[in-house]
């Protein structure tokens, strides 16, 4: 259909943020969203609620019919000014087939201009991560990921929770025998 | 242990000194001296908000996998105590030790906020800190404790709700999983080491002197120690050990005996489909068969890649093959593996690619046969050896370069003769792209100079001539190296001491035969020019 619509993505705070659709559909979830709502509607919105939000932006932007607003209920606007930053930088390449989940774990390490976007303290570190899951941007999530790895990388398991403010649920007897059993990867 | 104890009391003592300080912002232990208002909203705050049905489900059943795992008669009780007490209500717990860490997540947010439990608090560190003999301080710690990880939640719902998503763990511990990089593996090496200080000189010119001193220390691959990624995730927490060790078990890999015995002598879990997809086993001498086929059943099924590289008593047990998922089989040095043992890959492993089998002196033609006419999507086959050449013929590799999809053939040191080189280049030509065949001393001028001469291999990029002393006119090696190089196709032409003198006296004489070529060249145009030069000053005399 019309490729020249404007998405919408409303924030938790209601906040919104108006992008090209190419943009928006680095999100496979606002992707399938929006094919769903192409196919089955004939863009004259005037059937449900969100059609009353969609009217408010479509006034902003004097076209009714090619805003589609999206809302994001569990992303903070913050967070998602920084996802799109990223979704505007990535528009034009396209990733690997994302589906296959082996290949992509193998991907070489994180890309620079990733790594810099996400120097950011922990905090909206672990909020993009689950923006980017919710979202499901996977090559996201993996540049996330790996920056999380990074941090662990060469602490010590007290460390690693004192670090993520992670509760040790095992008794001693149980450490001992995890000791005990998986001795063999101890240089792992 | 003795080190989570001693974390566990620096807790305790910062949990105290904190708490002096009402400081509402430092981590984890803070949370519980603040004030009670803060708290019930954090309470209502969780009841409203429990995790998605998908996660709790996921959390829970991993964590009674794991309480599966500890099956330890001197673990059982702890363990039954822990679930019991999952069933008790708050004020009912006893307090032991144990139950310090016995809290499951998922299971406890319906804990009602009663005064009780807000009071919980404010006790649980220090009365666990000092074993005060006060009954009622001791209940109320134990109750804390389980509300201690309930209200953490609240909490971690900004800081690290990432690591309780099992999805998201996975894909982080999976990042840190540089397994590949860790495998113990041959070093790879740009060309052969040199035969000779002679030899070095002949190759590197300058440089041999030093080369050649390289080459007689250690040829391989010495593991560095690094640091210890993966196996730490192991002790964090719970649904991280499961992750962890979930990856961890995806590849296995050994150096060290001891370590492989540590494996094998974990308690046996029977798994419905194992995720293990490489089994490396490195210079293993003294293990015994008993010990792979043990190990066998615990990780076969999803198995890609399997070697055991010089493990001379070993082979792979036949419970490896199962799920027929092996596509790269290397054995090289084993004193056990024979031609049975082939047969029985040839018929359960038709998609294997690689198969190194070098220096596996009990294998004859009969084996390297049953792989021919099985394995149809061969690409590497090594059978090079040092003696027992005979064993190995045109009969075999004759069916292997007809049948399969051969790019990389190793046959150093065995019985072949022309005419298995003449049917690969025959049937897989323009494919081939690695040929070893040092110590083929039945091969000679009529096969590998003719097909070279002709460009029947146009994309070979290494050849391995080690004392194939037949060969003696190389001059279509010297040409075909330099129309590799000129159609920027690397190329790498390993030979002798013999071999690379009869190369350099071939290179000598062609340079010369170019230089002749070109001198005659130019001085024919000087004096063609000469003549037009001559012409033109008479054109000018003439004007």
């Amino acid at each position: 259909m019309s490729k020249e619509k404007k998405i919408v993505i409303v924030s938790s705070d209601n906040e919104k943020f108006t992008v090209d659709r190419k943009v928006a559909e680095k999100s496979i979830l606002i992707k399938n969203m929006l094919e769903d709502l192409l196919s089955n509607e004939d863009h004259n919105g005037d059937n449900d609620d969100d059609n009353e939000l969609l009217r408010d932006a479509a006034a902003v932007d004097n076209n009714d019919l090619d805003v589609i607003e999206i809302p994001t209920p569990n992303v903070r606007s913050t967070v998602l000014k920084l996802i799109i930053e990223w979704c505007e930088h990535y528009k034009d390449i396209s990733f690997p087939d994302e589906n296959q989940d082996e290949d992509s774990k193998k991907t070489p390490p994180i890309d620079e201009w990733d790594k810099n976007f996400l120097n950011v303290d922990q905090e909206m570190l672990y909020e993009i991560i689950l923006a980017a899951n919710y979202l499901n941007i996977r090559p996201l999530l993996y540049s996330g990921c790996k920056m999380v790895a990074e941090m662990i990388r060469g602490k010590s398991p007290e460390e690693i929770r004192k670090t993520f403010n992670i509760v040790n649920d095992f008794s001693p007897e149980e450490e001992a025998a995890i000791r005990r059993e998986n001795e063999w990867a101890e240089d792992r | 242990m003795s080190s989570s104890t001693r974390n566990e009391r620096l807790e305790r003592l910062n949990v105290k000194r904190v708490r002096d300080k009402k400081n509402l912002d430092s981590p984890r232990p803070i949370k519980r001296s603040s004030s009670d208002t803060l708290r019930t909203r954090k309470y209502d705050y969780f009841k409203t908000l429990s995790p998605p049905p998908s996660i709790q489900r996921k959390t829970s059943r991993s964590f009674s996998n794991l309480f599966h795992r500890f099956k330890n008669p001197s673990r059982s009780s702890s363990c039954s105590k822990n679930q019991d007490l999952r069933l008790l209500t708050p004020s009912t717990v006893v307090s032991t030790p144990d139950s310090l860490f016995s809290c499951d997540n998922g299971d406890d947010y319906s804990t009602p906020t009663s005064p009780l439990a807000s009071k919980q608090f404010t006790f649980y560190y220090s009365d666990s800190a000092s074993s005060s003999s006060s009954s009622v301080n001791e209940e109320f710690s134990k109750l804390t404790l389980k509300n201690c990880v309930t209200t953490d939640p609240v909490k971690r719902s900004l800081s690290s709700r990432i690591f309780e998503i099992p999805e998201i763990l996975n894909l982080i511990l999976s990042c840190l999983d540089d397994s590949e990089s860790r495998i113990p593996r041959e070093k790879i090496k740009n060309r052969r080491k040199p035969l000779s200080l002679r030899h070095a000189k002949l190759v590197h010119g300058e440089k041999g002197d030093r080369i050649w001193r390289d080459s007689q220390e250690m040829g391989f691959f010495e593991p560095t120690v690094k640091e210890s990624n993966l196996y730490n995730c192991l002790f964090v927490n719970k649904l991280w050990y499961q992750s962890t060790l979930e990856i961890l078990e995806t590849r296995f890999y050994f150096a060290d005996e001891r370590k492989l015995r540590s494996l094998c002598e974990r308690p046996v879990i029977k798994k419905t489909n194992s995720q293990t997809n490489t089994l490396v086993l490195h210079k293993l001498f003294y293990t015994e068969q008993y010990v792979v086929d043990h190990l066998a059943q615990q990780i076969s099924g999803c198995l890609e890649w399997l070697e055991f590289y010089v493990c001379p008593r070993i082979v792979p047990s036949p419970t490896f093959f199962e799920g027929n998922k092996i596509q790269k089989l290397c054995i090289p040095g084993s004193a056990v593996v024979d031609d049975s043992f082939l047969k029985s890959v040839s018929k359960n492993l038709p998609n294997l690619k690689v198969l190194d089998i070098r220096a596996c002196e009990l294998v004859t033609d009969a084996g390297v046969y049953y792989i021919a006419h099985s394995c149809l999507n061969l690409e590497t086959l090594n059978v090079g050896r040092h003696s027992r050449g005979e064993l190995i013929t045109d009969a075999s590799i004759g069916p292997v370069v007809r049948n399969t999809k051969i790019t990389t053939l190793g046959v150093a040191g065995c019985n072949i003769t022309d005419r298995s080189l003449w049917q690969l280049c025959l049937n897989r030509g323009s494919q081939v792209k690695r040929l070893s065949l040092n110590n083929c001393r039945m091969l000679t001028d009529n096969s590998l100079c003719k097909i070279l001469h002709h460009d029947y291999f146009p994309n070979l990029t290494v050849l391995e001539i080690r004392n194939c002393l037949n060969l003696s006119n190389l001059r279509p090696v010297v040409l075909f190296k330099k129309r590799q190089i000129k159609k920027g196709i690397p190329v790498l032409v390993e030979g002798c001491e013999v071999i690379d003198h009869r190369l350099r006296e071939q290179e000598l004489q062609i340079d010369l035969e170019v230089s002749r070529k070109i001198i005659s060249d130019i001085s024919g145009w000087i004096n063609e020019s000469a003549d037009d030069d001559n012409d033109f000053q008479q054109l000018l005399r003439s004007r």
